[in-house]
């Protein structure tokens, strides 16, 4: 347990448990492909943006229309045989992102600006590269922009994937057909794909 | 006090692991839907269907995120801009609070005003350290939303800016505002109507 590596390859080799074979909203047999555009569907219906999870990219769409993709560089999935339709339950920073409060009695008096201050704004570079993902119907994934930024955040991010190893892997003892995985991908992409997901988004994977 | 760590380090852990794996056992989890029907021409009509979602003619589409904005035809992007959304701080006042965000969604220009004036809100007096206005007239503001504002619902505007040099970052209170160019454009393409998605 001293060796932060074994903690690293540990949740990898708890998905890799599950059965394997192709991952995500592969298109392939008719009842797949039927699956995958009534999930569409089911989602442009919606007012708001959804994510859907492939083989090599994280697409966000909008009334059935792709609106941002991002590029997967590594994925560890457990497999399922047909594409599946959820929603955001939680997002999990591996590192607590940061909060602008403002109390008004801190406010200085400058009629002349609103917010110019970087300290003042919570932008997309506030947001964590390394993130878990859950879904409503218990699958798991842990998203990582796979840069390190010092060893404490190095040991969060390890926590962070070995709870999520650990979650899947209680699903799967209560008998859940739950699906989990490792998404690695550049850390900007990571950033925003952070900022766009919000509870209750449908994700199709 | 050697002892009582030694004892609280031997008790807390395992009861915080075994209450953690309770937790993860007692989760309620939505049950996998169903697999809807399949046959080539269901999917055919249900793509057909999917189709007839996306949007006809002009559409804009804002991204939060890289403070961006396109107006799109189709596929074809006519106008893309550099823009400001939600700075995403709080403001709290007297028990009362604003997240100033840029909210998600789909949206409709539901009107466009020349020369707008700003009705300033409770919280913008606030934040600059005044106390609220008794006659109402106090708070409208000339030449500060730029030459057009785009109504798109629940009192956001698609509007001008003062501070160009704020373009690209998310500094706002929740409007989106655009360069003056790239207002003008927008407001002469994208007539009243046209369907706004913000993501």
């Amino acid at each position: 347990m001293k060796n932060p590596s074994f903690l690293a390859s540990l949740p990898a080799l708890l998905f890799l448990a599950a059965p394997c074979s192709a991952f995500g909203a592969a298109e392939g047999s008719t009842v797949q492909n039927a699956a995958l555009v009534t999930y569409r569907l089911q989602l442009a219906q919606q007012r708001v943006a959804s994510i859907e999870i492939r083989d090599g990219a994280v697409i966000a769409s909008m009334k059935g229309m792709e609106v941002k993709r991002f590029p997967v560089s590594k994925a560890e999935l457990s497999s399922h045989a047909f594409p599946r339709l959820s929603t955001v339950a939680t997002k999990t920073a591996a590192v607590r992102t940061r909060q602008v409060i403002v109390k008004v009695e801190q406010v200085s008096a400058d009629p002349s600006e609103t917010v110019s201050s970087p300290d003042e704004i919570v932008s997309v570079e506030d947001m964590p590269e390394t993130f878990a993902l859950k879904l409503k119907d218990g699958s798991v994934f842990y998203i990582t922009g796979k840069s390190r930024d010092g060893i404490l955040n190095g040991w969060r991010k390890d926590w962070l994937k070995c709870r999520v190893g650990c979650t899947f892997l209680f699903r799967q003892l209560r008998g859940l057909p739950v699906c989990g995985g490792i998404i690695e991908m550049d850390p900007t992409s990571a950033r925003h794909l952070f900022w766009l997901i919000r509870p209750e988004m449908g994700v199709i994977y | 006090m050697k002892r009582r760590l030694r004892l609280f380090l031997t008790i807390v852990p395992p009861l915080l692991v075994f209450s953690s794996f309770i937790a993860l056992l007692l989760t309620p989890v939505e049950p996998i839907p169903p697999l809807p029907p399949a046959s080539r021409k269901e999917i055919a009509r249900l793509e057909r269907k999917l189709g007839a979602l996306r949007p006809k003619g002009y559409y804009i589409l804002v991204d939060t995120a890289a403070n961006r904005l396109w107006l799109k035809r189709g596929d074809k992007a006519l106008l893309e801009a550099k823009c400001s959304t939600g700075s995403g701080r709080q403001l709290e006042c007297q028990g009362r609070s604003w997240t100033f965000e840029t909210p998600r969604g789909e949206f409709r220009i539901q009107g466009k005003i020349s020369n707008p004036i700003w009705r300033k809100p409770d919280w913008a007096f606030l934040e600059e350290g005044k106390s609220l206005p008794v006659n109402d007239n106090e708070r409208f503001e000339k030449n500060v939303l730029g030459e057009y504002a785009m109504a798109i619902g629940d009192g956001y505007f698609i509007h001008g800016t003062l501070y160009n040099r704020m373009l690209g970052r998310n500094v706002t209170h929740g409007c989106i505002r655009l360069g003056s160019p790239d207002l003008i454009r927008l407001t002469q393409l994208a007539p009243v109507g046209t369907k706004v998605y913000i993501f």
